[in-house]
């Protein structure tokens, strides 16, 4: 097996590890810490201690420039996701809080190193490794553990861990992940692995669907904004996307060959959209992806494409069933996985 | 002053007086068994906990009154009280759907006792009866009654067995707790405690049975039916009842735990116990009498605090049956065995948690446990915010929609006015400051709009298939769990009833909590009233926010008690405010039943702001429970006369 | 356009707008009907549904499609709204 295929293999039915240099972690602190937050992200603010809430950073085209959670721990808020660079985002966040300045912005990726757990075991090994705490973390919950920042949120549709660790701890840390690992027949998964498995649950990609500014109406992802709020940065460009009617929009689809991204879609020989990323999924048995179809071909169940010489048809999203819906870590146990499973 | 307990009683599955209760668990035997008082056939399991007599009533209210009235008569008689006129009853009780007041059974049940003391009634859904025993003592202590009889009552009628079920809570075979086969078997019944002071005890020459040692509160504000998974809630109330009793984890010898056997609270109690006890916790016999007895809902609380009252006279911790293999994150001694295990228990603690994120904790001990050390003196206490809310839009402008889904108006109500009132005391919502703060509701009645939603439903759909939503709706401390999850309060929590007094006998209720007790400095006390088709008066919701502690401009609580009537409350709220009634103004103010005083509490606090002098007086009206009164000053005044 | 796969795009529509109908009546959910994408994550994310509603959901598609879920089933049928219209789709040959 390739280094990719080790890792999504690992991804997919025990436990995956990576470094994850590209996550961005920001602490906000200061009064205002959550008038900010509100000010620029498109979702509403309004969290309970502890709990994570996806959304975008948007520009003023509604084309989102990163993929991010926005959390609350205590009195402080968190910024956690992909895309951008950490100081751009900084200068944004500060420009566009207009008239809001009680609140300091902490790149925790300077003081801490981040460490991704992936996996349908992945509650198993952390629990092993950080302590039992990490079992008591729901899904999009966040907790700190003596300088340790855990966030249960993956984007592999499997149980999923950032931890940021102390930097100075970092190798003490990678160390004893490895060792406890090998009984979870753990392996390091690399960016392609875990970009295939994003592509799999038809999450979001910054680094591909994100790239071809489309809005969250487009990339199907509405439910990442308000209901309710009307002036966050892009929130006047989708307002008049949703006026003028949308033509195009992000659909999961498979074919039984390679598809280069940017190749055409047909229907009848007429063009009726484009790949926007493709990959073979080991676990669908057939390459998967996503294209920007025009309406109305772009809704899922329908056969009779073609991109390049290959049959394409539309699925519904996601296009695997993952392991971790069946495995609770009140019921089960990587050790014991064959007698529960079968 | 030391409480001791006195006199017990119980009427459930495995009996009908303590006696055989005792003597079934000593046998290991299970209360547990196939329904046959209604109809079962359309559901996956046909179990309950169901008291024996219980088919020879015709409806659930006779039942209900049937229950309560043996258990309480069996407590009163154990504890050989002659006098009647003393004993103050709290009650606990969900009183499964019915539309009726809260307090109608706790009324039923003092005329048919004929007890001469206040009538309290608390529902927070499972947890409610263990509520009642904790407020029940601090009755005895603040000399609002001679006695208390403390407990529970409660029937499984089939709404609320179906209800479970439709939740996919409930478990095929007998209930498992901590082991591998899930769920829950639902069971009825009531049971009873008599508390009252050691110098009283020691007067009748009674011999306690036990020594009432503290008890815990706390909310989770996480979710309308699920533990907060960390255990954090329930961690919060175990530690605040250790301390409560001043006791360290160490000297806890037994835990009688919540252990419904659903996965979601068996696990979220064991991180609790592991979180409050720390290492303490692998050694602690953690067991569930629900094994037994099913579980009792409002009565689950008082019946397993008897169950674990018993096993201390007895020497012996009760065991888990029923259990096979243990589940992962389950108590490392579940008392996995068939009969009772000899073991010496000097202080041993009874834990329960409800929907809505309720969290309670009793600890008992020997009689020879000490007198746990008191203030001696009340806290001062000030009122920082206010509330008054008729409108239950406004709750938009605190909350997001997507928040607000499935709410119902009684919870739109009373979480706007507690919002407004935190607001306007400078609290931001959501943050650490408001988890400290607690809730003490005063409602009588589930939402008339959930009450419609839900018959609607069974009536389209059938008991099988009814909405499930609309029956996590159908308890009357809902409104109460979801304004603590909105906004974040974790503190002591409590919904009451005294019917007409309900919103000022929470505020008296809290403002004696947060002057007596040290697990919380502020406390939200409020009231809402929904009307029906039937009553002519609009939708009302009221929220004071009470703080400790002396400011020179702030508006005072000076005077608050609470009795058997509303005069005698007047005149014991004067003495402690050392004024004569010819002193006070009286404040008036129409509103919704239940809602009124604390309405004319919010009158007089703006009253005194605009530069009246007071100080003002507001009492509830009088309906055979118990009455309320307070009397408000301006700081100010005061310091100015020094 | 193929008047067989125009035929195809009308029933997965009429599908689809009756299953968010449901989804909108039975869960209270202040959405309108276009603002709900057709791949939107039910549960944790997405609508952010929990236990309860997935109680509902299983109920209503029983009461209104005659649709009865097993556990096993259910699992996978209700993570995003695309999913769902497929489980109708595949249990139901029309929708009107």
């Amino acid at each position: 097996m390739t280094e990719t295929e080790v890792g999504y293999h690992a991804i997919r039915n025990s436990v995956a590890f990576a470094e994850e240099p590209e996550l961005r972690c920001l602490q906000l602190t200061g009064s205002q810490a959550f008038e900010a937050l509100d000010a620029v992200c498109p979702c509403d603010i309004f969290l309970q201690d502890g709990q994570m809430r996806h959304t975008l950073l948007l520009n003023e085209n509604g084309n989102p420039f990163a993929d991010v959670y926005v959390c609350r721990e205590a009195e402080n808020a968190y910024l956690v996701g992909y895309g951008s660079n950490v100081d751009e985002i900084i200068d944004w966040i500060t420009d566009h809080a207009t008239g809001i300045t009680d609140f300091l912005i902490t790149d925790l990726g300077k003081s801490h190193a981040n460490l991704a757990f992936d996996g349908p075991y992945a509650w198993e090994l952390c629990a092993e490794v950080f302590g039992t705490n990490v079992l008591g973390l729901p899904y999009l919950g966040m907790l700190v553990l003596d300088d340790i920042f855990i966030f249960r949120a993956g984007r592999t549709g499997e149980y999923g861990y950032h931890l940021l660790v102390p930097i100075d701890q970092k190798n003490t840390w990678i160390e004893k992940v490895l060792t406890t690992g090998a009984a979870f027949e753990m392996a390091r998964a690399n960016e392609a692995a875990r970009a295939q498995c994003v592509l799999e649950n038809f999450f979001f990609d910054i680094n591909r669907e994100g790239q071809y500014n489309l809005t969250p109406l487009e990339l199907q992802l509405q439910w990442r904004l308000s209901k309710q709020k009307d002036t966050y940065p892009g929130a006047q460009a989708i307002q008049e996307l949703r006026q003028a009617g949308l033509t195009h929009r992000l659909t999961c689809f498979t074919t039984p060959d390679a598809v280069n991204t940017n190749a055409e879609i047909t229907y009848d020989g007429e063009i009726v959209g484009q790949v926007l990323a493709s990959g073979y999924s080991p676990m669908h048995k057939n390459y998967v992806g996503k294209a920007l179809l025009r309406k109305p071909y772009w809704h899922a169940g329908l056969d009779g494409f073609r991109a390049e010489d290959s049959p394409l048809k539309t699925i519904s999203a996601p296009a695997v069933n993952n392991l971790s819906l069946n495995v609770s870590p009140y019921h089960h146990s990587f050790h014991t996985r064959k007698e529960e499973l079968t | 002053m030391k409480i001791v307990i006195t006199g017990l009683g119980a009427h459930c599955a495995l009996g009908e007086n303590i006696k055989t209760l005792w003597h079934a668990i000593e046998q290991g035997k299970s209360g547990i068994a196939p329904i046959n008082r209604f109809n079962t056939d359309s559901f996956h399991t046909q179990l309950g906990g169901m008291v024996p007599s219980g088919n020879c009533y015709d409806t659930e209210d006779q039942r209900l009154l049937a229950y309560g009235r043996a258990a309480a008569a069996e407590a009163l008689q154990h504890a050989k009280i002659v006098n009647r006129d003393r004993v103050a009853l709290v009650l606990g009780t969900c009183n499964g759907l019915q539309e009726s007041e809260i307090q109608t059974v706790s009324v039923d049940l003092k005329n048919a006792l004929d007890l001469g003391g206040p009538v309290l009634t608390f529902s927070t859904a499972c947890a409610s009866s263990t509520h009642a025993i904790g407020f029940a003592a601090d009755l005895v202590r603040r000399g609002v009654a001679e006695f208390v009889l403390a407990g529970g009552v409660d029937t499984l009628s089939i709404e609320v067995f179906a209800g479970f079920h439709c939740l996919g809570l409930l478990s095929k075979n007998p209930c498992a707790p901590f082991s591998t086969n899930t769920g829950t078997t639902l069971g009825e019944g009531a049971a009873f405690m008599i508390l009252e002071s050691e110098r009283s005890a020691k007067k009748r020459k009674i011999a306690p049975l036990a020594t009432f040692m503290g008890y815990g509160l706390s909310a989770d504000a996480y979710h309308d039916t699920t533990p907060i998974p960390s255990g954090a809630g329930m961690a919060q109330a175990l530690s605040a009842a250790v301390t409560d009793a001043g006791l360290t984890p160490n000297s806890i010898d037994y835990l009688n735990a919540h252990g419904t056997g659903t996965v979601a609270n068996d696990t979220a109690e064991w991180r609790a116990i592991q979180l409050a006890f720390g290492d303490v916790a692998d050694q602690l016999p953690v067991s569930s009498s629900k094994s037994f007895l099913g579980h009792a809902q409002g009565a689950a609380g008082a019946l397993e605090a008897v169950v674990t009252l018993m096993a201390m006279q007895h020497e012996v911790v009760p065991p888990t049956i029923n259990f096979t293999k243990p589940r992962p994150n389950v108590p490392t001694d579940p008392v996995a065995e068939p009969r009772p295990r000899p073991h010496p228990i000097q202080h041993a603690v009874s834990t329960n948690a409800a929907f809505g994120g309720f969290n309670a904790a009793l600890i008992f001990g020997q009689t020879e446990s000490p007198q746990q050390i008191r203030r001696d003196e009340p806290r001062p206490i000030r009122l920082i915010g206010t509330g008054k809310v008729e409108d239950c839009h406004k709750i938009k402008q605190f909350a997001p929609n997507s928040e607000l889904r499935t709410i119902d108006k009684s919870a739109r109500l009373l979480a706007s006015a507690v919002a407004v009132a935190l607001t306007n005391a400078g609290i931001q919502l959501r943050t650490p400051d408001c988890e400290s703060i607690g809730l003490f509701v005063g409602q009588t009645k589930i939402s008339q709009e959930s009450i419609e939603a839900f018959s609607e439903s069974v009536a389209a759909r059938g008991l099988a298939s009814f909405s499930a939503t609309a029956f996590t709706r159908m308890a009357c401390s809902y409104a109460t769990g979801v304004s603590c999850r909105l906004f974040g309060l974790k503190g002591p929590t409590a919904t009451l009833s005294t019917g007409l007094g309900s919103g000022l006998t929470a505020l008296v209720t809290g403002a004696d909590h947060l002057a007596w007790r040290d697990d919380v400095n502020s406390l939200l006390t409020a009231a809402v009233d929904e009307p029906n088709e039937l009553d002519d008066y609009d939708n009302g919701a009221a929220s004071v926010l009470l703080t400790v502690g002396e400011e020179p401009a702030s508006i005072n609580l000076i005077g608050w008690a609470l009795a058997t009537d509303c005069e005698e409350a007047i005149v014991q709220a004067l003495a402690k405010a050392s004024l004569n009634h010819k002193d006070v103004v009286p404040m008036v103010v129409p509103g919704p039943p239940t809602v009124a005083d604390l309405w004319a509490v919010i009158a007089a606090i703006d009253a005194l702001k605009s530069g009246e002098p007071g100080p003002f007086l507001i009492s509830s009206k009088d309906d055979g429970t118990a009455g309320a009164a307070v009397i408000l000053q301006n700081g100010s005044k005061e310091c100015n006369q020094i | 356009m193929q008047s067989n796969l125009k035929e195809k795009i009308q029933q997965r529509e009429n599908t689809f707008n009756r299953v968010i109908e449901m989804l909108i009546s039975s869960l209270q959910l202040e959405y309108s009907p276009d603002e709900l994408d057709a791949d939107t994550p039910l549960f944790g994310t997405g609508l952010g549904l929990d236990s309860v509603d997935a109680v509902e959901v299983i109920i209503t598609l029983e009461a209104e499609f005659g649709i009865s879920l097993d556990e096993g089933d259910s699992i996978f049928a209700l993570r995003t709204i695309n999913s769902l219209v497929d489980v109708v789709m595949s249990r139901k040959e029309n929708i009107q």
